[in-house]
C-alpha cells in the first residue's frame, strides 16, 4: 500500500471513529496529534479533519448544546414517583385528650394515587465551587407528591411547581459550605426528626477527614426557619405601635464519627444538637394539639444518631437507632398548657436493615420500631407520612425495595402506630384530620424512577 | 441609441469588475495589524486593479463574517469552535481552514525585569491571578499587571486554552484591543506582563520569557515543543475560489511566505 494511500485510509478511518462516536468529536484533537506527529497527516489535512469532525459533532443532539466553558461537569438528574397510599387513623377514646366537637372513635381512612417528577441540574466549577437545583411540584416542604383527582374538575391540571433546591458552594480539602436552599439536611440525621423531603433554606459547613480506621465528621447548620416576620414594623396607628417580630433560626451543631472496627464492621455515631433563636415572637402558644402554629417553644433537642454496619453474608446490614432528648421540654409542655407533662421529653428508633438498592435485582428490606414522646421534637420537621408528621406516637414501620432495572425500583412501606400518652393529643399537622389520633397505619406502594 | 447603450454596458461591466477586484478580508488583529496588509500590498503591486478591505478587530469577528457572508477571507488565529462550526453548517456555510503560518504566544515583560523565564505553572498562575506579586516568581517585589487580549480576540482564546487550563483571566487583568497595545503597556510598566504573537516581540521595552526553558521561535514551534505554538488561519466558505484563492496562493507562494518571515511569524515551508 502507497503511503498517501495508507494516509487517506487513515483520515477515512478517523473520520469513521468521529462519525460512530460523534460525542467525542471535540475529544480527537490528541488523536489528531498523534497522526501528525507520526506523519500519516500534515497539518492543513489535520485541520481539514478537525472541522469535518466539528460539522459531524454540529449534527448531533450533544453538538447543540452550548454549555459554558466554566463548567467543569454539568448533570441533570432526577426522579419520578407514582403511588397508591392507604391512611387510617382512629380518633380519640375515653379518657384521652379529645378536641372540641370531635366524635369518639370514629375512624379516616385516604385512598390517594400520587405522583410526582422532580428535576435537578447541579454543576461543577474550577477551584471546587458547584451549584444545584431541582424543580419540584407542590411548595409543600414535606411533600412533593401531586394527587390525581385532587380538583373539583376531572383531570384538572392545576398543580404548580416550586424551586425545592438552590444552592452555591464550594469545596476545599475536607470542607464543604454550602448556602441557598439545601439538598436535604446536611446533617446525618432519620426520619424521626427530620423529613428526608425538607430542604432547609441557610447556611451548612461540613467537614470530613479520614484517619487511619476513623472517619472524623463535623457538620454545622444555620437555617432560617421562618422570617417572614417585619423585624421592625412602621407604625400605622399613633400611640399603638405594631409588635416586633424577629425572625427565626434553626442552629444544629454536630460532631463524631465513623470508626472501623473489624472486617466490614463499622460504628457511626454523631451525637447533634439542634437550638432555635429569635422564637418567632408573633407564633401563638402551643394551646392546641392540632396546631400549625407549634413552632419552636422548648426545644432544644440532643439527638445521636447510632449505626452499626457489618456484612452478613455477601449483603450490606446494618442496626441502626437513634435517640433524641428535648432538654427545652418543659417549657413546650407549659406552652401546650400541659405543664405536667414535661417530662414528655424523649424519643427513639431502633431497627435493621439489611440489603442494598443500586442494580438490577437488588433488594432491601428494613425494619424499625419508633416512639416519640409528645414534647421530644419538632413536630414540623419530623417524617410527614410514617406517623403523619405527629409526636406523641408509637409504633413499628416495615419497608421493603427491589430494583426491577437499575434506576427503576417498587418500594413497598408499611406503618402501624399508637398514640402513646393517652392524656395527651398527637401533636403536628397531618392528614388525618383529628387532633387525637390514637391508632394510626399507612401503606405505600411506590413505583420509582431515578435518574 | 446604440451608442448609449453601449456606454451603459461599459460602465455597468466597468463597476462590476471593479467590486470583483476588491477582496474583503476581516478578522484577526494578529495578522491583521502586520502581515496581511503587508502580503496585501506585495499582491496588489502584482496584481493592479485589486484593492483590499482589511479590518483586523479580532478572530471572533473573521469567521463571524464568513458565516454572515460579509468577507471572502476571516482571518484566525484559533480554530473555528463547535459552535461557530455548528452556526455555519445551519446557514448553508462551509468553514474551511488554511493554515496561513505558525505563530508562537510569547509572554513578554517589561525589558528591566529581572525575570528571565516561568514555568507554565507559573504562567498559569499570574494570569490567572493566583499570584499576584512577582516576587512569588522570582522577580522583584511588586503588584503584577497583567494584560489581556480582548474577549474578540483569538489569542485571548488560544492562550486560555493552551496556558491556563481554561480557567479564567484574573480580574484585575486589563483587556487590551492588539498586541501593539499590549507591548506598549508591558514596555512602560516595569510590572507589566502580557503576550503577543511572534511577530510582535521585537519592539523596544520588552523582552520575551523562555517557558520551561524555551523560547518561541521556527524550530520550537514547528516541532511543537514550545507549549503555545499555533497555526494561523484563513477561513474561507468552501474551497477558496476567484481572488481569494489567488491571494491564498500567494500567501503561500515563496514571495508570500517570505514576507511571513520578515514579519516575524513562521512560514508554513
Amino acid at each position: 500500500m502507497s503511503t498517501k494511500s495508507f494516509k487517506w485510509l487513515t483520515l477515512l478511518g478517523g473520520l469513521a471513529i468521529g462519525a460512530a462516536s460523534l460525542a467525542h468529536a471535540q475529544d480527537s484533537g490528541p488523536l489528531i496529534d498523534t497522526l501528525v506527529k507520526k506523519g500519516i497527516l500534515n497539518d492543513q489535512e489535520a485541520e481539514d479533519l478537525r472541522v469535518e469532525l466539528l460539522k459531524d459533532f454540529g449534527t448531533s443532539s450533544a453538538g447543540k448544546l452550548n454549555l459554558s466553558s466554566a463548567l467543569t461537569e454539568l448533570k441533570i438528574s432526577g426522579d419520578a414517583r407514582v403511588r397508591y397510599e392507604y391512611r387510617s387513623g382512629e380518633n380519640g377514646k375515653p379518657g384521652a385528650a379529645i378536641a372540641a366537637g370531635s366524635k369518639v372513635g370514629d375512624q379516616q381512612e385516604r385512598n390517594r394515587y400520587r405522583y410526582r417528577l422532580r428535576l435537578g441540574v447541579s454543576g461543577k466549577f474550577q477551584d471546587g465551587w458547584f451549584f444545584g437545583t431541582r424543580i419540584e411540584p407542590v411548595g409543600n416542604n414535606r411533600s412533593t407528591n401531586v394527587t390525581a383527582g385532587s380538583s373539583t374538575s376531572p383531570f384538572a391540571k392545576a398543580d404548580s411547581l416550586a424551586i425545592g433546591q438552590a444552592y452555591i458552594g464550594r469545596s476545599v480539602g475536607d470542607f464543604t459550605l454550602t448556602a441557598g436552599r439545601l439538598a436535604g439536611s446536611p446533617l446525618v440525621t432519620t426520619s424521626m426528626l427530620w423529613d428526608d423531603d425538607l430542604n432547609p433554606d441557610g447556611l451548612a459547613e461540613q467537614w470530613s477527614h479520614e484517619s487511619g480506621d476513623i472517619t472524623w465528621i463535623g457538620n454545622l447548620g444555620q437555617f432560617v426557619y421562618e422570617g417572614t416576620g417585619t423585624t421592625n414594623p412602621i407604625n400605622t396607628t399613633a400611640g399603638a405601635p405594631n409588635t416586633s417580630r424577629q425572625n427565626t433560626y434553626l442552629l444544629a451543631f454536630q460532631g463524631g464519627g465513623k470508626v472501623k472496627v473489624g472486617k466490614g464492621v463499622t460504628v457511626q455515631v454523631l451525637p447533634t444538637y439542634y437550638k432555635y433563636t429569635g422564637n418567632d415572637t408573633s407564633a401563638t402558644a402551643l394551646t392546641t394539639a392540632n396546631s400549625n402554629t407549634l413552632r419552636t417553644y422548648g426545644l432544644g433537642v440532643i439527638d445521636i444518631p447510632v449505626e452499626i454496619g457489618f456484612k452478613l453474608g455477601a449483603l450490606p446490614a446494618k442496626v441502626f437507632g437513634d435517640f433524641a432528648y428535648n432538654a427545652e421540654a418543659g417549657t413546650r409542655a407549659s406552652a401546650a398548657g400541659k405543664a405536667k407533662f414535661g417530662s414528655e421529653d424523649k424519643a427513639y428508633q431502633i431497627g435493621v436493615g439489611v440489603g442494598a438498592s443500586k442494580v438490577k435485582g437488588d433488594w432491601e428490606a428494613k425494619a424499625f420500631w419508633q416512639s416519640v414522646d409528645a414534647f421530644a421534637l419538632d413536630s414540623n420537621l419530623v417524617d410527614s407520612d410514617l406517623f403523619d408528621s405527629r409526636t406523641n406516637m408509637e409504633g413499628f414501620v416495615l419497608q421493603g425495595t427491589y430494583v426491577l432495572t437499575t434506576g427503576v425500583s417498587v418500594k413497598f412501606t408499611y406503618a402501624n402506630a399508637d398514640r402513646k400518652n393517652d392524656l395527651l393529643g398527637t401533636y403536628g399537622a397531618g392528614d388525618i384530620a383529628t387532633a387525637n389520633l390514637t391508632h394510626y397505619q399507612l401503606f405505600q406502594a411506590d413505583l420509582n424512577v431515578k435518574f | 441609441m446604440k451608442k448609449s447603450i453601449l456606454i451603459a454596458s461599459a460602465l455597468i461591466a466597468s463597476v462590476v469588475s471593479a467590486s470583483a477586484q476588491k477582496l474583503v478580508i476581516k478578522g484577526s488583529d494578529t495578522l491583521g495589524a502586520k502581515l496581511v496588509p503587508q502580503l496585501a500590498e506585495e499582491y496588489k503591486a502584482q496584481h493592479p486593479g485589486v484593492s483590499f478591505e482589511i479590518a483586523a478587530e479580532g478572530s471572533t469577528t473573521g469567521i463571524a463574517a464568513i458565516i454572515d457572508g460579509t468577507a471572502q477571507i476571516g482571518m484566525s488565529s484559533r480554530r473555528a469552535k463547535a459552535t461557530e462550526v455548528s452556526a455555519a453548517t445551519a446557514k448553508g456555510v462551509n468553514m474551511k481552514p488554511t493554515i496561513v503560518c505558525y505563530d508562537g504566544i510569547a509572554v513578554i515583560v517589561n525589558e528591566k525585569s529581572p525575570l528571565a523565564g516561568l514555568t507554565k505553572r507559573q504562567v498559569e498562575q499570574i494570569f490567572t491571578g493566583d499570584v499576584t506579586d512577582f516576587s512569588a516568581v522570582g522577580g522583584n517585589a511588586g503588584a503584577i499587571s497583567v494584560y489581556t487580549r480582548n474577549t474578540s480576540s483569538g489569542t485571548y482564546s488560544d492562550f486560555k486554552d493552551l496556558a491556563m487550563k481554561k480557567r479564567d483571566y484574573a480580574p484585575s487583568s486589563q483587556k487590551m484591543a492588539g498586541n501593539e497595545q499590549i507591548v506598549a503597556e508591558v514596555a512602560k510598566n516595569p510590572n507589566g506582563i502580557g503576550y503577543v504573537g511572534l511577530a510582535y516581540t521585537t519592539a523596544p521595552g520588552i523582552k520575551v520569557l523562555t517557558i520551561d526553558g524555551g523560547l518561541p521561535n521556527k524550530e520550537t514551534v514547528l516541532a511543537k515543543k514550545y507549549p503555545y505554538a499555533r497555526p494561523t488561519f484563513y477561513y474561507t466558505n468552501g474551497e477558496p475560489t476567484g481572488e481569494a484563492a489567488k491571494f491564498i496562493e500567494f500567501t503561500h507562494s515563496d514571495a508570500g511566505q517570505v514576507i511571513v518571515s520578515k514579519v516575524g511569524f513562521i512560514p508554513v515551508k
